[in-house]
């Protein structure tokens, strides 16, 4: 009997290990080899319809752009993240964004080249900003040059990650 | 127990009495049929039902003048045409490479690699037909890019060819860029600044250079800023332009005036559970990175997405937004306002990527450009025309122009804007009575033509086969067409009459160099007679 029942509080022990496995499962961010065949499934076929993603307490979201025009290479960026009202909530600089990319766990070199030049793109990936309520991001680099993001599309990591893209072109 | 083995058997008893009722039921058919006589047999097999509404309904979709009779044995189907174009892949990045790559059995098999298009900002792009490719940059700094020019940084000087500088597009502006035919003639056409275009001559032969010294005076249509992103409805002569975020004005490229918007057919289109596909040429929002369009003359420019790209072959239409892409049927965007059978991936999770840049080849497959690293993807749905079956993505090519930032816009490939060559699947099971043991007795074509188009097949080459091995499909035999729109015309194809089988390919081949006939043809059918 007792061996049975060591037996039953295993099952247990391991289906809540691999309920909490699943449930923390992170995104893999890897980008394939040449050649390599890669199958995808659909994810919900509402997550498109959904304009705001689901209440979770702040957005957490991550950020991907494009690093063109704003160059780091010739003095630091700044980063507004502007509201509905054009007040400015929050202020980043490159090299603060490269810094907390940096102390993610972020492997996919692709993506990791942030070098604010022409060829670079980032991902920030650790979920740090709350974006909630930001309506307009622009960068002023070392120059003076303001760019504002012109392209902004809010998609969903998984289901309990919204994301951010932004293009500031 | 005991009252488990009673239900069991309860449940046996039901099952089993069921199957035998089936059983019963196949066998009181085949008794019946044995019964009656054999031309009884005809009529079970064809029942009079079938003559009257369902099979109306069948018979409706034949494109016929004259409706088939009722009684018609046999199949047909009636497609718009899908084209058969060579696949190239153009990619041009913002640092100034351009690389044209030829694509076999889903891999590359050549590639050849231009640098010092410059400046670096601003790049808009079209694939001319025949496979060159123009770029337009910042400033009006145009260039012409084929096979035939020698790789590496491209020579500027104009007397070249490849490069021309367009006056009066400031240093930081962008123009956009396409090609079309008109009265016989292929022209560049470059929308600018407030609403001005220009156009440029084309060679009439292979690879179709633009005569830069022809560049007309700019028209003006509209003081709206153009630039930005735009798109050509090659059969209809309609150019569209925006710039990001703003109101899209039209030019008439038939009178060279302003182009009433309300043309688009799906200028009207509201889709009822998906709002981010009522996507007429002025849509709600506006913004699409890169307007597109389809061969009917719908316009897709919706908030959000890089681009939405029309692929012909499965009807289906890709959108690239943020990291994901999401794929819906084609009349989702323009006739059935609540879309269903569409699905949506997320590319960071599996592949790590963010596609902007997407377009379609000929058969089916997509490819998308990863944004700010310009790794080339190879995208095909599992299950051909499903969109919510999966995908399969591969990579073909990594970091081009050395990580650069791809900049392409609606049709990279050349593959679904022109059509010079069509490739077109029958299956006769799809509609009207098919019997799968009988031959066929006589193969009809019929076709359609573009509303206000001429009436006749010119300067096209029209080619047919059935067959039944989808490995060993045999030879294509050429027929000469001769019939006008809806009438049927009998067809002599020895793999078709008197041969078992339901199904049959047309190719249809634009000849000459100035004719515009192919594009003209809206829809093509074949007839099987049983």
């Amino acid at each position: 009997m007792q061996d049975l029942q060591r037996l039953a509080w295993s099952l247990v022990g391991l289906t809540l290990v691999m309920t909490l496995s699943a449930c923390s499962r992170q995104p893999r961010y890897t980008s394939p080899k040449l050649g390599e065949v890669v199958s995808m499934q659909p994810i919900a076929v509402n997550r498109l319809l959904a304009s705001t993603p689901a209440k979770r307490g702040p957005l957490k979201l991550n950020i991907m752009w494009g690093g063109r025009m704003l160059t780091s290479d010739k003095g630091d960026t700044t980063i507004n993240f502007r509201d509905n009202a054009g007040r400015i909530r929050f202020t980043k600089t490159w090299s603060q964004l490269e810094s907390a990319y940096r102390d993610t766990d972020c492997s996919n070199q692709d993506i990791a080249t942030l070098d604010g030049s022409l060829m670079g793109s980032a991902l920030i990936c650790d979920g740090s900003l709350d974006l909630s309520g930001i309506a307009m991001i622009e960068g002023i680099d070392a120059k003076g040059e303001k760019r504002s993001a012109t392209s902004w599309a809010v998609y969903m990591v998984n289901e309990n990650v919204a994301a951010a893209s932004i293009g500031l072109y | 127990m005991t009252g488990i083995w009673h239900k069991m058997l309860i449940i046996l008893l039901i099952c089993g009495g069921s199957a035998c009722n089936k059983s019963g039921l196949r066998g009181g058919t085949a008794t019946a049929v044995t019964d009656q006589p054999e031309t009884t047999v005809v009529v079970e097999e064809v029942p009079a039902t079938t003559t009257s509404a369902a099979n109306a309904a069948i018979l409706a979709e034949n494109i016929n003048d004259t409706p088939l009779n009722p009684s018609f044995k046999g199949g047909f189907e009636a497609k718009a045409l899908v084209a058969n174009e060579e696949n190239h892949i153009w990619v041009a990045t913002a640092a100034g490479d351009v690389h044209h790559m030829r694509l076999e059995k889903g891999a590359i098999k050549s590639r050849k690699i231009w640098t010092a298009a410059t400046p670096a900002s601003g790049t808009r792009t079209y694939v001319l037909e025949g496979g060159a490719v123009m770029l337009a940059k910042n400033g009006g700094h145009l260039y012409f890019l084929h096979d035939g020019i020698p790789e590496g940084a491209i020579d500027k000087d104009p007397a070249k060819g490849y490069y021309f500088r367009l006056a009066g597009v400031a240093d930081t502006e962008r123009s956009c860029i396409v090609s079309y035919r008109k009265n016989g003639k292929r022209f560049v056409g470059i929308g600018y600044g407030l609403g001005n275009f220009v156009e440029i001559e084309q060679d009439d032969k292979l690879p179709y250079a633009p005569k830069f010294a022809t560049v007309t005076a700019p028209v003006k249509v509209t003081e709206l800023q153009w630039g930005y992103s735009c798109y050509v409805d090659q059969v209809r002569l309609q150019y569209y332009g925006q710039y990001f975020n703003g109101t899209t004005a039209g030019i008439d490229l038939k009178t060279m005036t302003a182009l009433d918007l309300n043309k688009a057919p799906n200028k009207a289109f509201a889709s009822t559970n998906l709002p981010a596909l009522t996507v007429g040429p002025n849509a709600v929002g506006n913004g699409s990175y890169a307007m597109s369009g389809d061969r009917l003359g719908n316009v897709f420019n919706t908030t959000g997405y890089y681009t939405l790209a029309f692929e012909p072959r499965q009807a289906m239409v890709w959108g690239t937004a943020g990291t994901n892409l999401s794929i819906y049927p084609h009349d989702c965007l323009y006739k059935t306002p609540e879309c269903k059978g569409f699905a949506t991936y997320n590319l960071m999770e599996s592949i790590g990527a963010q596609i902007g840049p997407m377009s379609a080849l000929g058969d089916g497959n997509m490819v998308g450009m990863v944004r700010g690293v310009g790794d080339v993807y190879l995208i095909k749905l599992k299950v051909p025309g499903n969109a919510a079956q999966g995908i399969d993505a591969v990579k073909i090519a990594e970091k081009v122009g050395n990580g650069g930032d791809p900049y392409m816009y609606t049709d990279f490939t050349g593959a679904t804007l022109y059509l010079t060559n069509s490739l077109n699947e029958f299956d006769f099971t799809k509609a009207g009575l098919w019997d799968a043991k009988a031959p066929i007795r006589q193969l009809g074509f019929t076709w359609t033509q573009v509303d206000g188009t001429a009436e006749e097949l010119k300067d096209i080459k029209v080619e047919v086969r059935c067959f039944s091995d989808e490995a060993n499909k045999g030879e294509f035999q050429t027929v000469t067409i001769t019939a006008r729109p809806k009438a049927m015309q009998l067809l002599d194809v020895a793999s078709c009459v008197d041969k078992i089988t339901s199904k049959a390919e047309l190719r249809l081949t634009q000849l000459g160099t100035t004719s515009t006939s192919l594009m003209k043809v809206k829809q093509v059918q074949l007839t099987a007679f049983q």
